[in-house]
């Protein structure tokens, strides 16, 4: 990722990139909404009378305390009361403020005078609260308006003591049935403490149990461990040992590929190849077309390469025995490191003319064969041959099929080859086997 | 020493209120005997004091005042005035009042009156200037604050205590589904940005398709009605009735089920000071997405995009590329994370506060 500036520059531009594409584009379908969760606010205006402007200062001042207030804000301002316009006016009345004071705040505030309320004989007391607080005069209007309203207050009074006698008997009711209740309550609480101790004493004892079942866990996970430890150390030894194998492996072949180089032919044996491989090769120039397509198994340091280039053909080989190959490179013969079988099965169906063999460079045993033969009938073409030289190759320490002319003359047969021939020369045979049957169709039943 | 803190309201669950408490709470862990003095106390359980007692208590040479600063109140004045000991004023902003001009006059009234006295708490020559972003302290500074007794840390806030909170289930069961949720945070106020947002939601709904929603959480207030009723107006202008969730009032659990459904949170306000659900998004790592007024470009900072644009298109593109895009969205969570807790957790934010008082231990 970029830098953290540079990320952000790029994609606050691909945003406005796409804000420009996205005005030009048409709106898209509206899909069905999300479920509705709630609608637009609703705003409680239940019990405002918006047309009702008349009102009588008794009507508003039944209310008490919060009641009151809220009272009061619906009939002046036609509004309910805002959380903080409405404390403060319930900290008017709780400072000792009246009734009628409030109503007057509310109904001469710039918002009441707006809405323009009327109520009757409001003015004059409003005026009254308001003079009580003028220093001097205030307390002597306050004097005049107690003294005045005496025998209502002592009217008042004699309500509220009997109001408050029948309240008081009301209360001790009250507490008496909160008594009993929580009499009642104790004697639960008690009894669920009990249970919850005895509770807590099983559980104690279960994870006792609990406790003493995970040490015997603890211990066998113990030993798991160790095994898996053991199993580890164990296939660590395996996999060494294998690589040691591998390694004695490697050395042997070096050595063989060295003794193999070593061995020289004397001219006696390298004339004999020859004339052999001269005939040979005539024999199969004569069952192909020029420029015929020949792979070679088993080729050696390429001389028998170079005999069948000199008919005409387009030969190349495969030799696993390095030695030999550099041989052959030093000659400039066209001649691949690796193994035989697997390069003729790495050929695609049907690409060869003619495949020849040199039966000493094959593996001893029938999974060999069933190879060879397979990977023949798929890569040859129609015709396509087959040759096998039998010979002693000195330079080899591959053992072979172990096959004479005749055993392969009657295997190829059995495998289903025609046109089977043996040209005999001195020093070896070459069987000459002419592939039937469809391109890629198995001449031992695989499938 | 002692020492108060002074505002008009106090109100539990409110940015001014949990910044002032937490301050409380910090200068009581101090060991400095410290009262909160408001008018008014909403929803509270905490004993607070009438400010007309505040002198009595902490104005003696050797005291602190903290102010916080958020709405026009002249008592305020004239306590800073006699108070002699050490003086803090607490910035958290006041809305221009061309904003609420077109739609409550009294709004606009109250604004103005609280922006008439910034310059005369600057006259006043505190001691020291505390501002929520640099967009605060500037203003201070712009009508004469000594730019050397300014400083500058992000108010305290519950965002732990939303970590903490268990969200609601049944609102979490509502919201889900394979829709992409675009969240707004914020009440219902003119300045706050709801009709672009509505914008730019119908955009990305036309241009980059369905299935979306858009959840607008923030209380509504009877005297902006006019302005509920033209984002109202512009939600059915854009047929996007069954799109739009409205939460008006939500406790901790629900806002915190609202931030876990929401693919992107989203603001195009026009004027905040701080804008505390921007690092409550981030802290529960929901992408943020914002337009770049105000003070929003600081609080955002690189823990979310922020453009300096007005055209719809490109939030609509935004929320596209967020949508499509999933490292994007890991990369903006990952720097959210990052930025949240070097800048805003409350270990950092109260080594700032006490820093910035001289109180470090």
């Amino acid at each position: 990722m970029d830098s953290t500036d540079d990320y952000f520059k790029r994609v606050k531009a691909e945003i406005l990139a796409e804000a420009e594409i996205a005005r030009m584009r048409a709106p898209l379908p509206r899909r069905e909404p999300p479920p509705r969760g709630s609608t637009a606010p609703v705003i409680d205006v239940s019990g405002i009378e918006r047309d009702r402007l008349d009102y009588r200062i008794a009507e508003l001042t039944d209310e008490n305390y919060i009641a009151f207030v809220e009272q009061a804000y619906r009939a002046i301002l036609k509004r309910p009361g805002d959380e903080a316009g409405r404390n403060s006016q319930i900290n008017h009345l709780a400072k000792g403020a009246s009734k009628a004071e409030i109503l007057g705040n509310l109904r001469w505030s710039p918002e009441g005078r707006r809405v323009g309320a009327h109520i009757r004989g409001l003015l004059p007391r409003y005026l009254l609260a308001k003079l009580s607080h003028v220093r001097g005069i205030g307390y002597l209007v306050d004097w005049c308006a107690s003294f005045a309203s005496l025998p209502v207050l002592l009217r008042h009074q004699r309500a509220a003591d009997v109001m408050i006698a029948s309240k008081i008997g009301e209360l001790a009711q009250t507490l008496r049935a909160c008594e009993e209740r929580l009499g009642a309550l104790e004697q639960r609480i008690e009894r669920g403490t009990s249970q919850v101790e005895q509770r807590l004493r099983v559980i104690d004892e279960r994870f006792g149990i609990v406790d003493t079942r995970l040490v015997g866990h603890t211990q066998t996970v113990d030993e798991l461990r160790h095994y898996v430890y053991a199993g580890n150390h164990w296939l660590a030894t395996v996999q060494r040992n294998f690589a040691d194998l591998e390694r004695i492996a490697d050395e042997q072949r070096r050595r063989v590929d060295v003794l193999a180089a070593g061995v020289q032919e004397t001219d006696a044996q390298i004339k004999a190849h020859s004339t052999r491989h001269a005939r040979w090769s005539s024999e199969i120039a004569a069952r192909l077309h020029a420029g015929a397509r020949v792979l070679d198994l088993g080729s050696g340091d390429g001389a028998w390469l170079a005999g069948l280039a000199a008919c005409g053909m387009n030969a190349a080989g495969v030799e696993p025995v390095s030695p030999l190959v550099k041989a052959a490179a030093l000659q400039a013969r066209p001649v691949a490191a690796g193994d035989p079988l697997a390069a003729l099965e790495r050929c695609s169906d049907g690409s060869l003319d003619a495949i020849t063999l040199a039966d000493a460079s094959l593996c001893c045993g029938s999974a060999s064969l069933l190879r060879l033969l397979d990977a023949t009938a798929r890569v040859l073409a129609r015709p396509g041959w087959l040759f096998v030289r039998v010979e002693a190759e000195p330079r080899r320490a591959d053992a072979g099929s172990g096959f004479d002319a005749e055993r392969w003359r009657a295997l190829l047969a059995a495998a289903g080859f025609e046109d089977l021939a043996v040209v005999e020369v001195a020093g070896g045979s070459l069987v000459a086997a002419r592939c039937a049957g469809a391109v890629g169709q198995s001449v031992t039943g695989a499938q | 020493m002692k020492a108060a803190i002074l505002l008009p309201v106090l109100a539990n669950h409110d940015a001014v209120g949990n910044d002032a408490m937490a301050m409380a709470q910090i200068l009581r862990e101090r060991g400095i005997d410290t009262r909160i003095y408001c008018d008014v106390a909403v929803g509270l359980n905490d004993v607070t004091h009438r400010p007309d007692e505040l002198l009595g208590f902490a104005g003696g040479p050797d005291d602190l005042v903290i102010y916080h600063f958020s709405v026009g109140w002249p008592t305020a004045l004239e306590i800073l005035r006699k108070a002699r000991g050490r003086r803090v004023v607490r910035y958290h902003n006041i809305t221009p009042a061309h904003f609420f001009a077109p739609i409550a006059v009294e709004y606009a009234d109250v604004c103005t009156r609280g922006r008439a006295e910034i310059g005369r708490i600057v006259a006043l020559g505190c001691d020291l200037y505390l501002g929520d972003s640099h967009f605060n302290l500037d203003e201070l500074i712009e009508h004469g604050a000594p730019a050397d007794r300014g400083a500058v840390f992000a108010p305290f806030h519950r965002v732990e205590h939303l970590h903490a909170a268990q969200a609601d289930l049944d609102l979490l069961d509502e919201l889900a589904d394979d829709a992409f949720t675009v969240l707004m945070v914020g009440r219902i106020a003119p300045n706050k940005g709801h009709v672009e947002l509505i914008e730019a939601f119908a955009a990305f709904v036309d241009a980059h398709g369905d299935p979306a929603r858009l959840l607008i959480v923030g209380k509504s207030d009877p005297r902006l009605q006019a302005y509920v009723d033209a984002v109202r107006g512009r939600i059915e202008h854009h047929r996007l009735g069954d799109r739009v969730i409205w939460l008006e009032s939500v406790n901790e659990a629900r806002l915190k089920a609202a931030y876990l459904s929401s693919d992107v949170f989203m603001t195009l306000s026009q004027h905040e000071g701080f804008c505390v659900p921007v690092i409550e998004a981030m802290a529960l790592g929901v992408p943020v997405l914002a337009r770049a007024t105000s003070a929003l470009p600081e609080t955002v900072g690189a823990g979310g995009l922020c453009w300096d644009s007005e055209d719809p298109h490109v939030y609509a593109a935004s929320l596209a590329r967020l949508r499509g895009d999933a490292q994007f969205r890991r990369v903006l969570r990952e720097k959210a994370h990052r930025r949240y807790a070097s800048e805003f957790s409350p270990a950092v934010l109260r080594a700032r506060l006490l820093g910035a008082l001289d109180l470090a231990p």
